[in-house]
């Protein structure tokens, strides 16, 4: 499956319990909108962990990369090569 | 009269009713004690006319925050105790807390009602807008003594031999371990503590102190270093409570944001401070971390306030009011740490065991689990684990809950879990698994899907290896340091 839709997937059923809020989209801010609070953000590092094989550094763990969905997919996708 | 924590509240938003007490998310936010305690009886006269009132215990399934701080608050006003729900577990995992433990209601964020639907009744009360109290669907009974002890919270631990535990504290074991922290602490009302800890494991030892001493509380929107150190520097926090990872993600943010100069202690609790971490910190800010040793049975008997480097790595010296006692092999310097003094635990739910019975099993100490030596100044050092528990990011678990699931796998004979040092932020938690006999080797992907169905997230293993056969120590016990 592409990232972007694992991404949404994981984000709308993990992280939004399937309820999307108004206006949701790709540049929705996951931060400014208290979505992604400190619990469900780590949730999602180690899901990303483990889904993709990847490894966080503690200096990956910025809000840009978190941002929104859309740049969640951009930070993966180069994290992955 | 029976002492209760809510009242102590009321008594100190009596004595300094306009001073705040919630600062945050937003740099304006702001909720005064007074406010505060006018929240709380309304809640509390809600939930009265639900029917709780005292000998009910009411499971609390929301985020952590200061709706949540509301609600315990609230429960003890109307002369229940509280049980926590943990967001983080899985339905299962939350089943099995309704299995064990008896409760009579739950308050629970609306938009996460289903999670525990098959355990309460279809009629739901609308509390606040988003918050809801439904009875429980009762499938245990109580303890016959827990009412006879007063009890304030019940904190559900699966514990180290796989049998269920819950940890019972009554509003005089929490009074008594927060007063003699504090002899350490020094909280009072001129402190603002930045809180970034979950309140289902934190709430006992460090909230009630907050209110009961008359602190503010800070809380930042996300755990991000720059929203961290900005919502420290807003509200000129005096004091922060968080976990390791909070303190590296501070230390590696690159805005040049300092902590407020009021600072006077940076408290780190949960699992060990790695000294890459301690030293990135003292570097970056020009501080010593202090680190604690914490235990829910227990609270908080060693804190490190020295702010000396050399003592850097340890948990400090014994809080006045608490005794310990190493139990060293002969020869040895180091042993298992025991411990006695205030507010040790009342009891242990289920099986029932009152704190008499527990204490009278070591001539009245109370055996940890760790393994600790003293240094000639008398500072306690952390050098081991007898439980072995496991912390990811601040998450905690114990590896024979993920050790059972995975020998309930058809094609695993056996499984070993442990913590590795492998991330730069923290744990990871690694199994070794034994193939049984005739099956073929399930992939990664098919063993993370397995475990996902019965637990939560960060207790699912990172790494799997497929081994011969496990390793055993000399008393016949899993090897869980199998990589050294």
């Amino acid at each position: 499956m592409e990232i972007q839709e694992t991404l949404w997937n994981y984000i709308i059923n993990e992280t939004l319990g399937g309820r999307l809020p108004e206006g949701f989209d790709g540049d929705y801010d996951l931060i400014d909108s208290g979505t992604l609070d400190s619990f469900k953000m780590m949730n999602l590092i180690i899901y990303f962990e483990q889904h993709y094989q990847v490894e966080f550094g503690i200096n990956d763990i910025v809000p840009k990369h978190f941002k929104s969905v859309n740049a969640l997919v951009a930070f993966l996708r180069n994290k992955l090569g | 009269m029976k002492l209760n924590l809510a009242e102590c509240f009321f008594q100190k938003a009596e004595q300094q009713a306009d001073h705040p007490l919630i600062l945050g998310p937003g740099a304006e936010d702001r909720t005064s004690y007074s406010e505060f305690r006018e929240e709380i009886r309304l809640l509390a006269k809600r939930l009265r006319d639900a029917g709780v009132g005292r000998g009910s215990n009411i499971g609390l399934h929301y985020r952590g925050g200061r709706d949540y701080i509301a609600f315990v608050y609230a429960i003890w006003n109307c002369g229940a105790c509280v049980t926590p729900l943990p967001l983080e577990l899985t339905v299962p995992e939350k089943r099995q807390i309704f299995q064990h433990i008896h409760m009579d209601g739950v308050i629970s964020g609306a938009n996460i009602l289903d999670q525990i639907r098959a355990s309460v009744r279809p009629a739901i009360l609308s509390l606040t807008r988003q918050a809801v109290f439904a009875k429980v669907d009762t499938v245990c009974e109580a303890p016959s003594h827990l009412a006879d002890i007063n009890p304030a919270f019940i904190r559900f631990t699966s514990g180290t031999t796989g049998d269920a535990k819950g940890v019972v504290l009554s509003h005089r074991s929490i009074y008594e371990r927060i007063h003699a922290a504090n002899q350490v602490l020094q909280i009072s009302e001129n402190d603002r503590i930045l809180w970034l800890l979950s309140m289902d494991y934190h709430f006992a030892v460090s909230i009630v102190a907050y209110l009961m001493f008359g602190a503010g509380i800070i809380l930042p929107k996300n755990s991000f270093g720059v929203t961290l150190l900005t919502a420290a520097s807003d509200h000129r926090a005096t004091f922060i409570y968080g976990s390791p990872i909070h303190y590296s993600l501070m230390t590696q943010d690159d805005t040049g944001a300092l902590l407020p100069p009021e600072l006077r202690l940076a408290i780190v609790t949960t699992t060990a401070l790695r000294s890459e971490i301690a030293d990135a910190f003292y570097k970056r800010f020009g501080r010593i971390l202090n680190e604690t040793y914490g235990i829910i049975e227990l609270g908080l008997p060693a804190i490190n306030v020295s702010h000396l480097k050399e003592k850097q790595g340890s948990v400090g010296r014994m809080v006045p009011g608490y005794e310990l006692r190493l139990d060293c092999l002969q020869g040895q310097e180091q042993g298992e740490i025991t411990i006695r003094g205030k507010g040790v635990l009342d009891a242990y739910y289920f099986p029932w065991q009152s704190r008499d019975a527990i204490l009278r099993q070591n001539d009245g100490w109370f055996r940890t689990g760790d393994i600790g030596r003293l240094d000639a100044d008398g500072f306690l050092y952390i050098v081991g684990r007898i439980k072995e528990m496991i912390s990811i990011g601040g998450l905690k678990f114990f590896p024979e809950e993920v050790e059972s699931v995975l020998e309930n796998h058809p094609a695993i004979h056996a499984a070993c879990v442990f913590a590795v040092q492998e991330r730069q932020w923290g744990m990871s938690a690694m199994a070794y698994l034994v193939l049984a006999e005739g099956r073929a080797t399930p992939d990664d992907n098919e063993l993370i899907a397995y475990c996902k169905k019965y637990l939560t997230r960060h207790k699912i293993p990172g790494r799997f290896q497929w081994v011969d056969h496990l390793t055993y120590t000399a008393s016949g016990k899993k090897n869980r340091n199998p990589e050294k």
